[in-house]
């Protein structure tokens, strides 16, 4: 593994691991029956930073007023602001990438959960198209990230963060290291203990309810409960009934009609529900612990 | 040409943005958590009482920027298992043990679908100091490896303490023994490659990181 940050070993190291786990995506892809990334894929490969995003060139669609609040809420952190202000938004939006992953981690199995989310992101587009992530994009500029859940586009950025961190932030890096995990848990086993990224916002664990049998539990100052929030403080309980749904039939329902939670579960229920022998009160008391 | 300008420029200012203190390789803290393993015995009989206990001040060091930071009231989420790995395949569940926890800690049993069962909760905090311990009795002969480690790399992102910075995340390890070898050979006794290879290519990061250790209950 590399020490020293931007020497070769480590820019080698980077684009090594995303290159390899864009191939990956596509096998992991292919089995469960969603979309690979479009082809010709435009990749940065950052070196400072541990964050990413997918941008999928709609930049090319965003007004200036985004671009430069593109710049000015990216300021400190953020790779944007300083192109904005040497060369403007208009010379900017054309250098932007389809997708961005920084690669300043120390264990592989992270890089490739951050380099997959995004990838799922770029999987995800494929099926919506550039005016539905246009949206999205603006809602994640507007709030530097992905907000609240008191956000504008709180409910778009839910659903399309969720699915990108269950999808490719966890279950394909549990595909690729099973076992061999550098933290405390299996990815897969992550997801299990996962409730919203943050408070009532962004239902990361719901996809795994959606198609593992049961809920685990366990018992946290005296109340039962199975789940918790990944950067805020809080757990649950998780009310899981529900099983049997696959990744193909949810992906099937993240279209350009789903920019809610909502709409994801009327699909769920409309278009899936008899194959999986669910009922709708088990799926809907599951989407309401969420 | 003009592109390798245009991201030259973008690339310096980048890093011009980012105090020299907060460029850390590998974007994560990581701190010391001290615990003890007691009695640190290479071979226990069934029936013994073996004692964990994790008890430490809130000013704890830091060890990729070598400082002691003050951290109030953090969650770490630790989590403990026992592997027996004297066969292949094994899944931590507790099986082999009798596990006697004290309730004033929030730490009690959870039950992954894959059939692991791991204990986890959090440190009692009060006083500016951290407190968490159980105890374990074993029930029956074998190989064992003891894993106590920390998820704040996982979970808690938004938690701060002074001097932070604010794109350099919190992740801890835990020092079981004040960082004796805890009896890592014994992983070789283990007919499984996971223990006999994989994790001793990098004992620190896979092993003594996570509190490891070994024992025989004969």
């Amino acid at each position: 593994m590399w020490t020293s940050q931007g020497a070769q070993a480590h820019r080698f190291w980077g684009a090594a691991t995303v290159n390899n786990a864009l191939h990956e995506f596509y096998d992991y892809a292919a089995i469960d029956g969603i979309n690979p990334p479009p082809a010709g894929l435009d990749i940065y490969v950052g070196k400072s930073t541990d964050y990413g995003y997918a941008l999928m060139s709609v930049q090319n669609q965003l007004s200036e007023a985004a671009g430069i609040a593109m710049g000015v809420a990216s300021y400190w952190a953020g790779p944007f602001a300083p192109l904005v202000a040497v060369v403007g938004w208009g010379v900017t939006k054309a250098y932007l990438p389809d997708v961005y992953i920084g690669t300043n981690f120390n264990k592989s199995d992270k890089l490739k959960s951050l380099a997959y989310h995004e990838i799922a992101h770029a999987s995800h587009f494929t099926q919506v198209g550039s005016s539905f992530w246009e949206e999205v994009v603006i809602a994640e500029i507007y709030e530097n990230g992905h907000g609240d859940q008191n956000s504008n586009g709180a409910e778009l950025i839910a659903i399309c963060e969720s699915w990108a961190d269950y999808i490719g932030g966890h279950l394909y890096v549990d595909c690729s290291y099973g076992p061999i995990f550098s933290g405390i848990r299996s990815w897969e086993d992550q997801l299990e203990r996962t409730w919203n990224e943050s408070q009532n916002h962004i239902p990361v664990g719901l996809y795994h309810d959606l198609v593992d049998v049961g809920e685990p539990s366990f018992i946290s100052g005296g109340t039962i409960v199975t789940a918790c929030n990944q950067i805020d403080s809080g757990c649950t309980v998780i009310t899981d009934p529900v099983s049997g749904f696959t990744n193909q039939q949810m992906f099937s329902c993240l279209t350009l009609s789903t920019f809610t939670l909502e709409d994801f579960r009327g699909c769920l229920i409309t278009n899936h529900l008899g194959a999986t022998g669910n009922t709708v009160t088990q799926v809907n008391s599951l989407f309401n612990s969420y | 040409m003009k592109y390798t300008i245009v991201i030259f420029i973008f690339v310096l200012f980048l890093n011009s943005c980012i105090k020299k203190e907060c460029q850390i390789a590998g974007s994560y803290y990581q701190f010391e958590i001290p615990a003890t393993l007691t009695p640190a015995k290479d071979t226990f009989q069934v029936g013994d009482t073996i004692e964990f206990t994790s008890s430490f001040s809130d000013e704890l060091y830091e060890r990729i920027t070598d400082h002691v930071y003050k951290l109030e009231n953090i969650k770490f989420y630790p989590e403990t298992a026992i592997y027996r790995i004297d066969i292949v395949g094994a899944i931590e569940d507790f099986a082999e043990f009798e596990i006697v926890l004290d309730t004033i800690y929030d730490y009690n049993f959870f039950d992954y679908s894959s059939g692991a069962r791991t204990l986890v909760g959090e440190f009692l905090y009060d006083n500016h100091a951290y407190t968490l311990g159980f105890k374990i009795i074993p029930k029956q002969r074998g190989l064992f490896f003891f894993r106590h480690g920390l998820g704040i790399g996982s979970y808690g992102e938004n938690q701060e303490f002074d001097g932070k910075c604010s794109n350099v995340k919190i992740d801890g390890v835990v020092k079981l023994n004040d960082g004796v070898d805890n009896n890592i050979e014994m992983l070789n006794d283990s007919p499984d490659s996971h223990y006999n290879d994989w994790i001793l290519q990098k004992p620190g990061e896979r092993f003594h990181d996570f509190g490891g250790y070994c024992f025989y209950v004969k």
